[in-house]
């Protein structure tokens, strides 16, 4: 009975630790280099003005995906490919609306101006 | 012996499912929250296309989260999750929350899209008002040029009234000059044709004169001369 107790715990500490990590490694290295360029074209776009911490934050996932990737660990890295690639969409969309955010600004801001010059003109102030 | 054996290991079992628990409520509220986030945000959407596709994207990451945490546990699911299933987990809730945020971001996008439209319209209604307005000022103050060019006008035009009315009045006074020096021409050419008849006439009377002074001479003088008569002679 003992040692059957003893096995069934045995078993039971191999699947706990090792199930999750029974996958086959592999760098799809050629998907780390599309996501890394995809990265450092940003930065040269608007969203490395607006966004710059989100583009760091793939950069980072890209290079914690690849050391997994060699480490084996495929399933956490495809997760970190799949956020670096949902953190750079972020930056585009981010700096997309940052950037029109303040096209609307400004131009909310002109409009505001020449509302109150035509009010000047309506009361007479203008002519 | 073999009941003490059960009753250790079933009170290790509940013992350690319960220091765990608190970790995997914490984890399980998490995704609950995530997935109430994404569904909210789901409701904003109003058929953006991009920002579905993020939150499918969430949701996804959200189903990777669930499979991490269901097949994470250890000790037939009364153990802790592995560090790896945690991890896993915490890579596909960010995931997650930043596809949300994406979807957000989208979905403001569009909001600020339509905003910039309106502004824009507006602009354009603002600005066609104003053009207006600023043509109707040039034009007031291209009238109000033209005034002070007319007031100009007018005061040259008074002026040279007043000069035509002088030049008029020369005009006059020369004119009645004129006609003076004109009538004293007619009167010296009448003088100068009585002149000339009387010239004839001296003459004429010289002549007569002078044949009679033989006559004169032997004739005694019966009648004095008129006196005209005698400065006709002299002239």
């Amino acid at each position: 009975m003992r040692n059957v107790i003893i096995s069934a715990c045995m078993t039971l500490v191999c699947f706990s630790t090792f199930a999750p990590a029974a996958t086959v490694p592999g760098v799809p290295e050629t998907r780390l280099q599309q996501l890394e360029q995809r990265a450092a074209k940003g930065a040269t776009t608007t969203a490395g003005e607006y966004a710059k911490e989100l583009l760091d934050a793939s950069k980072q996932s890209i290079a914690e995906a690849r050391i997994n990737y060699s480490a084996g660990k495929e399933s956490v890295a495809t997760r970190q490919l799949e956020l670096a690639t949902i953190l750079l969409n972020a930056a585009d969309a981010k700096a997309a609306e940052k950037e029109l955010l303040e096209k609307v600004a400004v131009r909310r801001s002109e409009l505001k101006k020449l509302e109150a010059r035509l009010e000047r003109f309506r009361q007479g102030e203008d002519n | 012996m073999k009941w003490r054996y059960l009753i250790l290991i079933s009170a290790w079992c509940v013992t350690a499912s319960t220091a765990f628990a608190a970790d995997k409520n914490k984890i399980s509220a998490q995704l609950e929250a995530m997935r109430s986030t994404v569904e909210t945000v789901a409701g904003k959407t109003e058929g953006n296309r991009e920002a579905a596709a993020d939150l499918d994207q969430a949701r996804n990451a959200l189903r990777y989260a669930d499979d991490s945490f269901k097949a994470g546990k250890s000790m037939f699911g009364f153990g802790d999750l592995t560090p790896e299933a945690e991890k896993e987990i915490k890579i596909s809730l960010d995931t997650a929350e930043r596809a949300t945020a994406t979807a957000l971001s989208r979905i403001e996008y569009v909001r600020a899209t339509a905003e910039l439209e309106a502004i824009e319209k507006q602009f354009a209604v603002v600005t066609g008002k104003l053009k207006l307005f600023e043509e109707r000022k040039a034009e007031m103050e291209r009238l109000r040029g033209e005034e002070i060019k007319c007031q100009v006008i007018s005061k040259e035009l008074e002026t040279i009234k007043a000069e035509k009315t002088a030049l008029v009045s020369q005009v006059e006074q020369l004119s009645g000059e004129r006609n003076r020096a004109d009538k004293l021409k007619i009167e010296q050419l009448e003088l100068s044709r009585t002149v000339d008849e009387l010239k004839t006439e001296n003459a004429r009377l010289t002549a007569l004169q002078e044949k009679q002074t033989p006559e004169i001479k032997t004739a005694p003088v019966t009648a004095p001369m008129p006196d005209d008569q005698k400065k006709t002679i002299k002239k």
